[in-house]
Protein backbone atom coordinates (compact mmCIF):
# COMPACT_ATOMS: atom_id res chain seq x y z
CA UNK A 1 0.00 0.00 0.00
CA UNK A 2 1.43 3.49 -1.03
CA UNK A 3 1.30 5.91 2.13
CA UNK A 4 0.03 9.37 1.08
CA UNK A 5 1.34 12.75 3.08
CA UNK A 6 -1.78 12.74 5.02
CA UNK A 7 -1.12 9.15 6.58
CA UNK A 8 2.08 10.09 8.15
CA UNK A 9 0.15 12.42 10.32
CA UNK A 10 -1.68 11.38 13.87
CA UNK A 11 -4.65 12.28 14.95
CA UNK A 12 -3.56 14.67 17.53
CA UNK A 13 -4.03 18.09 16.17
CA UNK A 14 -1.55 20.70 16.70
CA UNK A 15 -2.39 23.54 19.42
CA UNK A 16 0.23 25.72 17.11
CA UNK A 17 -1.01 29.20 16.44
CA UNK A 18 -3.01 29.30 13.24
CA UNK A 19 -0.46 30.79 11.15
CA UNK A 20 2.20 29.43 12.33
CA UNK A 21 5.38 28.11 10.21
CA UNK A 22 5.74 25.02 12.32
CA UNK A 23 2.67 23.79 10.13
CA UNK A 24 4.24 23.84 7.19
CA UNK A 25 7.04 22.02 8.92
CA UNK A 26 4.98 19.29 10.02
CA UNK A 27 3.55 19.26 6.11
CA UNK A 28 7.30 19.34 4.79
CA UNK A 29 8.16 16.17 6.86
CA UNK A 30 4.93 13.68 6.03
CA UNK A 31 5.51 14.96 2.42
CA UNK A 32 8.76 13.58 2.60
CA UNK A 33 8.28 10.77 4.20
CA UNK A 34 5.53 9.60 1.37
CA UNK A 35 8.23 10.09 -1.24
CA UNK A 36 10.50 8.10 0.68
CA UNK A 37 7.20 5.39 1.48
CA UNK A 38 8.92 5.63 5.31
CA UNK A 39 7.51 2.53 7.02
CA UNK A 40 6.30 4.70 10.44
CA UNK A 41 7.45 2.21 12.51
CA UNK A 42 10.54 2.41 11.46
CA UNK A 43 10.91 6.55 11.74
CA UNK A 44 11.88 8.30 15.61
CA UNK A 45 11.15 11.85 15.94
CA UNK A 46 13.44 13.20 18.86
CA UNK A 47 12.74 16.46 20.09
CA UNK A 48 13.32 19.30 23.04
CA UNK A 49 11.27 21.49 24.49
CA UNK A 50 9.34 24.71 23.19
CA UNK A 51 6.34 24.92 20.49
CA UNK A 52 8.71 23.65 17.26
CA UNK A 53 9.27 20.42 20.12
CA UNK A 54 5.94 19.71 20.19
CA UNK A 55 6.68 18.50 16.44
CA UNK A 56 6.72 14.10 16.90
CA UNK A 57 2.77 14.16 18.61
CA UNK A 58 1.58 14.81 15.27
CA UNK A 59 3.38 12.23 13.08
CA UNK A 60 1.71 9.17 12.70
CA UNK A 61 5.73 7.16 13.93
CA UNK A 62 7.39 6.92 17.03
CA UNK A 63 8.34 9.89 19.15
CA UNK A 64 10.23 11.47 21.65
CA UNK A 65 9.81 14.53 23.57
CA UNK A 66 12.35 15.10 25.42
CA UNK A 67 14.67 17.30 27.63
CA UNK A 68 14.94 21.13 26.86
CA UNK A 69 18.46 21.27 24.91
CA UNK A 70 18.99 17.61 24.55
CA UNK A 71 17.21 16.19 21.82
CA UNK A 72 20.48 15.70 20.29
CA UNK A 73 22.25 13.42 22.51
CA UNK A 74 18.75 11.44 22.76
CA UNK A 75 18.55 10.60 18.75
CA UNK A 76 22.46 10.11 18.82
CA UNK A 77 22.09 7.31 21.49
CA UNK A 78 19.11 5.63 20.07
CA UNK A 79 20.74 5.49 16.49
CA UNK A 80 23.80 4.25 17.88
CA UNK A 81 22.01 1.63 19.51
CA UNK A 82 19.26 1.20 16.99
CA UNK A 83 21.20 1.90 13.26
CA UNK A 84 18.13 0.47 11.78
CA UNK A 85 16.02 2.92 13.02
CA UNK A 86 15.43 6.44 10.59
CA UNK A 87 16.02 9.10 13.22
CA UNK A 88 14.94 13.05 13.02
CA UNK A 89 16.03 15.31 15.91
CA UNK A 90 13.88 18.62 15.93
CA UNK A 91 13.57 21.77 18.10
CA UNK A 92 13.82 25.63 17.54
CA UNK A 93 16.19 27.81 18.04
CA UNK A 94 16.61 28.36 21.29
CA UNK A 95 16.32 24.85 21.77
CA UNK A 96 18.89 23.58 19.80
CA UNK A 97 21.68 27.11 19.60
CA UNK A 98 21.23 27.59 23.29
CA UNK A 99 20.50 25.61 25.98
CA UNK A 100 21.62 22.53 23.74
CA UNK A 101 24.24 24.48 21.81
CA UNK A 102 27.32 22.35 22.83
CA UNK A 103 24.75 19.20 21.69
CA UNK A 104 25.23 20.72 18.14
CA UNK A 105 28.60 21.23 17.98
CA UNK A 106 29.73 18.10 18.73
CA UNK A 107 26.80 15.87 16.96
CA UNK A 108 28.14 18.51 13.95
CA UNK A 109 31.67 16.64 14.61
CA UNK A 110 30.48 13.41 15.37
CA UNK A 111 28.34 13.24 12.52
CA UNK A 112 26.48 10.35 13.85
CA UNK A 113 23.62 9.51 10.57
CA UNK A 114 20.83 11.31 12.42
CA UNK A 115 18.79 14.51 10.58
CA UNK A 116 18.99 17.69 12.85
CA UNK A 117 15.78 19.64 11.87
CA UNK A 118 15.65 23.63 13.76
CA UNK A 119 12.42 25.67 13.14
CA UNK A 120 13.84 28.83 13.55
CA UNK A 121 11.68 32.04 14.44
CA UNK A 122 14.77 34.40 16.21
CA UNK A 123 12.53 34.21 19.30
CA UNK A 124 11.08 31.96 22.63
CA UNK A 125 8.01 31.72 21.50
CA UNK A 126 6.57 29.39 24.10
CA UNK A 127 7.27 31.52 26.66
CA UNK A 128 5.90 34.86 25.44
CA UNK A 129 8.21 35.92 22.99
CA UNK A 130 11.82 36.59 24.38
CA UNK A 131 15.08 37.03 22.59
CA UNK A 132 16.90 34.01 21.12
CA UNK A 133 20.11 33.10 19.58
CA UNK A 134 19.37 34.35 15.95
CA UNK A 135 17.50 37.27 17.02
CA UNK A 136 18.43 40.12 15.25
CA UNK A 137 20.76 42.72 17.26
CA UNK A 138 18.26 45.27 16.77
CA UNK A 139 15.11 43.65 17.21
CA UNK A 140 13.10 45.96 20.53
CA UNK A 141 9.77 43.78 19.96
CA UNK A 142 10.48 42.20 24.15
CA UNK A 143 10.06 44.23 27.30
CA UNK A 144 13.00 42.31 28.18
CA UNK A 145 15.52 43.59 25.49
CA UNK A 146 14.07 46.87 24.58
CA UNK A 147 17.22 48.20 22.67
CA UNK A 148 17.68 44.66 21.37
CA UNK A 149 19.84 41.96 22.54
CA UNK A 150 22.62 44.43 20.89
CA UNK A 151 24.85 41.47 20.26
CA UNK A 152 25.12 39.26 16.94
CA UNK A 153 23.01 36.62 16.32
CA UNK A 154 24.64 32.90 15.81
CA UNK A 155 25.16 31.70 11.88
CA UNK A 156 23.76 28.29 12.24
CA UNK A 157 25.01 26.85 8.84
CA UNK A 158 28.04 28.98 9.23
CA UNK A 159 28.62 26.91 12.78
CA UNK A 160 27.42 23.82 11.30
CA UNK A 161 30.08 23.99 8.38
CA UNK A 162 32.76 24.76 11.22
CA UNK A 163 31.84 22.02 13.16
CA UNK A 164 31.95 19.28 10.42
CA UNK A 165 28.31 18.48 9.75
CA UNK A 166 28.63 16.71 6.66
CA UNK A 167 25.05 18.09 5.13
CA UNK A 168 23.96 21.83 5.82
CA UNK A 169 20.30 23.07 4.22
CA UNK A 170 18.16 25.60 4.57
CA UNK A 171 14.54 25.92 3.93
CA UNK A 172 11.62 28.04 4.43
CA UNK A 173 8.30 27.37 5.99
CA UNK A 174 6.55 29.25 2.89
CA UNK A 175 7.97 26.59 0.90
CA UNK A 176 6.85 23.49 2.36
CA UNK A 177 7.18 21.55 -1.07
CA UNK A 178 11.04 22.74 -1.68
CA UNK A 179 11.23 22.14 1.90
CA UNK A 180 10.52 18.48 1.77
CA UNK A 181 12.65 17.82 -1.28
CA UNK A 182 15.48 19.13 1.38
CA UNK A 183 14.20 16.86 3.58
CA UNK A 184 14.12 13.73 1.14
CA UNK A 185 17.95 14.52 0.50
CA UNK A 186 19.06 14.93 4.52
CA UNK A 187 17.33 11.55 5.56
CA UNK A 188 18.91 9.86 2.62
CA UNK A 189 22.59 11.53 3.33
CA UNK A 190 24.81 9.15 5.44
CA UNK A 191 25.97 11.23 8.18
CA UNK A 192 24.66 13.86 10.34
CA UNK A 193 22.93 16.13 8.25
CA UNK A 194 21.59 20.02 9.37
CA UNK A 195 18.63 21.75 8.04
CA UNK A 196 17.68 25.10 9.06
CA UNK A 197 14.22 25.89 8.67
CA UNK A 198 13.25 29.91 8.86
CA UNK A 199 9.67 29.06 10.62
CA UNK A 200 8.29 32.21 11.00
CA UNK A 201 6.34 33.25 14.65
CA UNK A 202 3.09 35.05 13.63
CA UNK A 203 2.10 35.93 17.26
CA UNK A 204 5.22 37.75 18.71
CA UNK A 205 7.28 38.31 15.17
CA UNK A 206 4.31 39.31 13.04
CA UNK A 207 6.94 41.15 10.36
CA UNK A 208 8.52 37.53 9.51
CA UNK A 209 5.31 37.34 6.93
CA UNK A 210 8.11 39.46 4.97
CA UNK A 211 10.21 36.89 4.98
CA UNK A 212 8.53 35.23 1.81
CA UNK A 213 9.68 38.29 -0.42
CA UNK A 214 13.04 38.41 0.47
CA UNK A 215 13.97 34.33 0.95
CA UNK A 216 15.96 33.65 -2.60
CA UNK A 217 16.58 30.05 -3.63
CA UNK A 218 20.54 29.45 -3.99
CA UNK A 219 21.87 26.88 -6.05
CA UNK A 220 25.26 26.66 -5.23
CA UNK A 221 26.01 22.67 -3.08
CA UNK A 222 29.13 22.23 -2.84
CA UNK A 223 31.24 19.19 -1.59
CA UNK A 224 34.20 21.80 -1.15
CA UNK A 225 34.42 23.12 2.89
CA UNK A 226 36.36 25.87 1.29
CA UNK A 227 33.56 27.53 -1.63
CA UNK A 228 31.02 26.45 1.17
CA UNK A 229 32.51 28.71 4.26
CA UNK A 230 32.50 31.40 0.99
CA UNK A 231 28.93 31.05 0.43
CA UNK A 232 27.99 31.13 3.77
CA UNK A 233 30.34 34.05 5.05
CA UNK A 234 28.48 36.25 2.83
CA UNK A 235 25.18 34.80 3.16
CA UNK A 236 22.03 36.81 4.02
CA UNK A 237 20.94 34.27 6.07
CA UNK A 238 17.57 34.38 3.60
CA UNK A 239 19.13 32.09 0.78
CA UNK A 240 17.31 28.47 0.87
CA UNK A 241 18.29 25.09 -0.31
CA UNK A 242 21.41 23.08 0.08
CA UNK A 243 24.61 24.32 0.55
CA UNK A 244 27.32 21.55 1.80
CA UNK A 245 26.87 17.83 1.22
CA UNK A 246 29.94 15.74 1.86
CA UNK A 247 29.66 12.37 2.87
CA UNK A 248 32.52 10.76 5.46
CA UNK A 249 33.12 8.43 7.57
CA UNK A 250 29.93 8.33 9.89
CA UNK A 251 30.10 7.50 13.78
CA UNK A 252 30.28 5.08 15.28
CA UNK A 253 32.91 3.69 12.83
CA UNK A 254 32.56 -0.17 12.09
CA UNK A 255 34.85 -1.42 14.74
CA UNK A 256 33.88 0.38 17.44
CA UNK A 257 30.26 -0.91 16.49
CA UNK A 258 31.26 -4.63 16.83
CA UNK A 259 32.61 -3.82 20.56
CA UNK A 260 29.92 -1.63 21.45
CA UNK A 261 27.36 -4.22 22.20
CA UNK A 262 24.74 -2.82 24.62
CA UNK A 263 23.01 -6.27 25.97
CA UNK A 264 26.58 -7.29 26.72
CA UNK A 265 27.53 -3.91 28.44
CA UNK A 266 24.57 -3.86 30.53
CA UNK A 267 24.05 -7.67 31.04
CA UNK A 268 23.61 -8.05 35.16
CA UNK B 1 4.32 27.28 -15.83
CA UNK B 2 6.37 24.30 -17.58
CA UNK B 3 5.72 23.90 -21.01
CA UNK B 4 4.95 20.14 -21.00
CA UNK B 5 1.98 21.17 -18.20
CA UNK B 6 0.66 23.16 -21.17
CA UNK B 7 0.21 20.39 -23.35
CA UNK B 8 -0.21 17.23 -21.67
CA UNK B 9 -3.67 16.57 -20.63
CA UNK B 10 -2.66 13.83 -18.16
CA UNK B 11 0.20 16.54 -16.60
CA UNK B 12 -2.47 19.01 -16.37
CA UNK B 13 -5.44 16.42 -14.95
CA UNK B 14 -2.49 15.68 -12.18
CA UNK B 15 -1.66 18.98 -11.41
CA UNK B 16 -5.55 19.84 -11.29
CA UNK B 17 -5.91 17.16 -8.62
CA UNK B 18 -3.16 18.11 -6.22
CA UNK B 19 -4.69 22.04 -6.81
CA UNK B 20 -8.20 20.95 -5.28
CA UNK B 21 -7.05 18.20 -3.12
CA UNK B 22 -4.29 20.59 -1.10
CA UNK B 23 -6.90 23.42 -1.04
CA UNK B 24 -8.88 21.39 0.72
CA UNK B 25 -6.43 19.59 3.51
CA UNK B 26 -5.10 23.34 4.10
CA UNK B 27 -8.41 24.19 5.14
CA UNK B 28 -9.40 21.12 6.79
CA UNK B 29 -6.25 21.76 9.00
CA UNK B 30 -7.01 25.63 9.26
CA UNK B 31 -9.90 24.70 10.99
CA UNK B 32 -8.59 22.43 12.98
CA UNK B 33 -5.94 24.95 14.22
CA UNK B 34 -9.32 27.45 15.11
CA UNK B 35 -11.19 24.83 16.71
CA UNK B 36 -7.90 24.25 19.10
CA UNK B 37 -8.06 27.83 19.68
CA UNK B 38 -11.79 27.84 20.83
CA UNK B 39 -12.71 30.16 17.41
CA UNK B 40 -15.64 28.68 16.34
CA UNK B 41 -16.79 31.02 13.48
CA UNK B 42 -13.65 30.39 12.01
CA UNK B 43 -13.62 26.56 12.82
CA UNK B 44 -16.61 26.53 10.36
CA UNK B 45 -16.20 28.85 7.98
CA UNK B 46 -13.08 26.98 7.57
CA UNK B 47 -14.53 23.30 7.52
CA UNK B 48 -17.44 24.96 5.53
CA UNK B 49 -14.91 26.02 1.94
CA UNK B 50 -13.09 23.01 2.85
CA UNK B 51 -15.87 20.41 2.36
CA UNK B 52 -16.47 23.23 -0.97
CA UNK B 53 -12.77 22.28 -2.25
CA UNK B 54 -13.51 18.35 -1.26
CA UNK B 55 -16.54 18.48 -3.45
CA UNK B 56 -14.68 20.01 -6.07
CA UNK B 57 -11.69 17.89 -5.83
CA UNK B 58 -13.78 14.85 -6.55
CA UNK B 59 -15.27 16.56 -9.51
CA UNK B 60 -11.84 16.79 -10.95
CA UNK B 61 -11.30 12.90 -10.01
CA UNK B 62 -14.37 11.94 -12.41
CA UNK B 63 -12.42 13.10 -15.12
CA UNK B 64 -9.62 11.21 -14.41
CA UNK B 65 -11.06 7.63 -14.06
CA UNK B 66 -9.24 5.59 -16.10
CA UNK B 67 -6.60 7.40 -16.69
CA UNK B 68 -2.83 7.21 -15.93
CA UNK B 69 -1.65 10.04 -13.99
CA UNK B 70 2.03 10.78 -13.81
CA UNK B 71 3.07 10.32 -10.00
CA UNK B 72 4.93 13.60 -9.63
CA UNK B 73 6.99 14.35 -6.12
CA UNK B 74 5.19 16.98 -4.17
CA UNK B 75 8.43 19.74 -5.68
CA UNK B 76 7.94 17.92 -9.00
CA UNK B 77 4.49 20.22 -9.73
CA UNK B 78 4.83 23.28 -11.82
CA UNK B 79 3.50 26.11 -10.17
CA UNK B 80 3.28 29.77 -10.87
CA UNK B 81 4.33 30.36 -7.11
CA UNK B 82 5.98 27.94 -4.53
CA UNK B 83 2.55 26.37 -3.04
CA UNK B 84 -0.59 25.67 -5.59
CA UNK B 85 -2.42 28.22 -5.96
CA UNK B 86 -5.43 27.35 -4.16
CA UNK B 87 -3.43 26.86 -0.65
CA UNK B 88 -4.16 29.00 1.70
CA UNK B 89 -0.83 30.29 2.69
CA UNK B 90 0.38 30.19 6.19
CA UNK B 91 1.48 33.89 6.45
CA UNK B 92 -2.09 35.09 5.71
CA UNK B 93 -3.70 33.29 8.65
CA UNK B 94 -3.88 35.11 12.20
CA UNK B 95 -5.34 33.39 15.51
CA UNK B 96 -7.35 36.76 15.96
CA UNK B 97 -8.73 37.25 12.54
CA UNK B 98 -11.92 37.41 11.38
CA UNK B 99 -14.65 35.90 9.26
CA UNK B 100 -14.20 38.70 6.78
CA UNK B 101 -10.63 38.68 6.76
CA UNK B 102 -10.71 34.47 6.58
CA UNK B 103 -13.39 35.09 3.63
CA UNK B 104 -10.91 37.34 1.95
CA UNK B 105 -8.03 35.16 2.07
CA UNK B 106 -10.42 32.44 0.57
CA UNK B 107 -11.49 34.82 -2.26
CA UNK B 108 -7.87 35.47 -2.90
CA UNK B 109 -6.88 31.68 -3.52
CA UNK B 110 -10.30 30.96 -5.13
CA UNK B 111 -9.20 33.76 -7.54
CA UNK B 112 -5.68 32.59 -7.88
CA UNK B 113 -6.93 28.97 -8.96
CA UNK B 114 -8.98 30.62 -11.91
CA UNK B 115 -6.14 32.51 -13.12
CA UNK B 116 -4.51 29.25 -13.36
CA UNK B 117 -6.95 28.01 -15.34
CA UNK B 118 -7.04 30.79 -17.28
CA UNK B 119 -3.62 30.73 -18.03
CA UNK B 120 -3.45 27.57 -19.19
CA UNK B 121 -6.47 27.42 -21.34
CA UNK B 122 -5.18 30.53 -22.91
CA UNK B 123 -1.71 29.52 -23.74
CA UNK B 124 -2.20 25.55 -24.32
CA UNK B 125 -2.11 24.14 -28.20
CA UNK B 126 -4.17 20.72 -27.47
CA UNK B 127 -8.25 21.44 -27.73
CA UNK B 128 -8.84 18.86 -25.69
CA UNK B 129 -6.58 20.47 -22.58
CA UNK B 130 -8.00 23.64 -23.50
CA UNK B 131 -11.61 22.92 -23.44
CA UNK B 132 -10.76 21.09 -19.62
CA UNK B 133 -9.21 24.19 -18.32
CA UNK B 134 -11.94 26.29 -19.53
CA UNK B 135 -14.46 23.74 -17.78
CA UNK B 136 -12.60 24.29 -14.85
CA UNK B 137 -11.93 28.02 -14.60
CA UNK B 138 -15.86 28.00 -15.47
CA UNK B 139 -16.42 26.02 -11.99
CA UNK B 140 -13.84 28.20 -10.12
CA UNK B 141 -15.69 31.42 -11.36
CA UNK B 142 -18.88 29.83 -9.68
CA UNK B 143 -16.68 29.42 -6.49
CA UNK B 144 -15.08 32.99 -6.74
CA UNK B 145 -19.05 33.93 -6.72
CA UNK B 146 -20.27 32.21 -4.22
CA UNK B 147 -17.34 33.90 -1.40
CA UNK B 148 -17.72 37.13 -3.09
CA UNK B 149 -21.59 37.07 -2.03
CA UNK B 150 -20.92 35.72 1.38
CA UNK B 151 -18.02 38.03 1.85
CA UNK B 152 -21.02 40.81 0.75
CA UNK B 153 -23.53 39.06 2.97
CA UNK B 154 -20.76 39.54 5.89
CA UNK B 155 -20.71 43.25 5.19
CA UNK B 156 -23.56 44.03 5.14
CA UNK B 157 -24.60 42.31 8.52
CA UNK B 158 -21.76 44.98 9.74
CA UNK B 159 -18.94 42.63 10.97
CA UNK B 160 -15.78 44.35 10.10
CA UNK B 161 -11.82 43.67 11.21
CA UNK B 162 -11.48 45.71 14.53
CA UNK B 163 -8.96 43.07 16.51
CA UNK B 164 -10.86 43.41 19.83
CA UNK B 165 -7.85 41.66 21.49
CA UNK B 166 -4.32 42.60 19.66
CA UNK B 167 -0.88 40.46 20.56
CA UNK B 168 0.69 42.59 23.94
CA UNK B 169 3.52 43.42 22.25
CA UNK B 170 4.81 47.30 20.78
CA UNK B 171 3.84 48.42 17.93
Amino acid sequence: MILKAKQYKSGVKPIWCPGCGHYSVLNAITKAFAALQQAPEQAVLVSGIGCSSRLPAYVHSYGFHGVHGRALPVAAGLKVARPELNVMALGGDGDGFSIGGNHFLHACRRNVDIVYVVMDNEVYGMTKGQASPTTPENWDHSKLTPHGPEVRPFQPCALALAAGASFIARGHSGDPNGLAQILYEAVQHPGFAFVQVLSQCVTFCPEQAQWKEIVHTEDVCTSDPVAAASFLHGDDGFAKGIFYRNPRPVWPLAHERKEADLREGFRL
Amino acid sequence: MSASLLEDELLFLAHSVALEQEAAERLYELADAMQVHNNKPLHDLFLELAGFSERHANEVQVHCQGKALPPLQVWEYSWPDEESPEVVHYSRIHYLMTPEQALQVALEVEQNALNFYQDVAQRTHNTALQQLAEGFAREEAEHVQAVQRRLQFLQKTGMNNTDFDPPHMPA
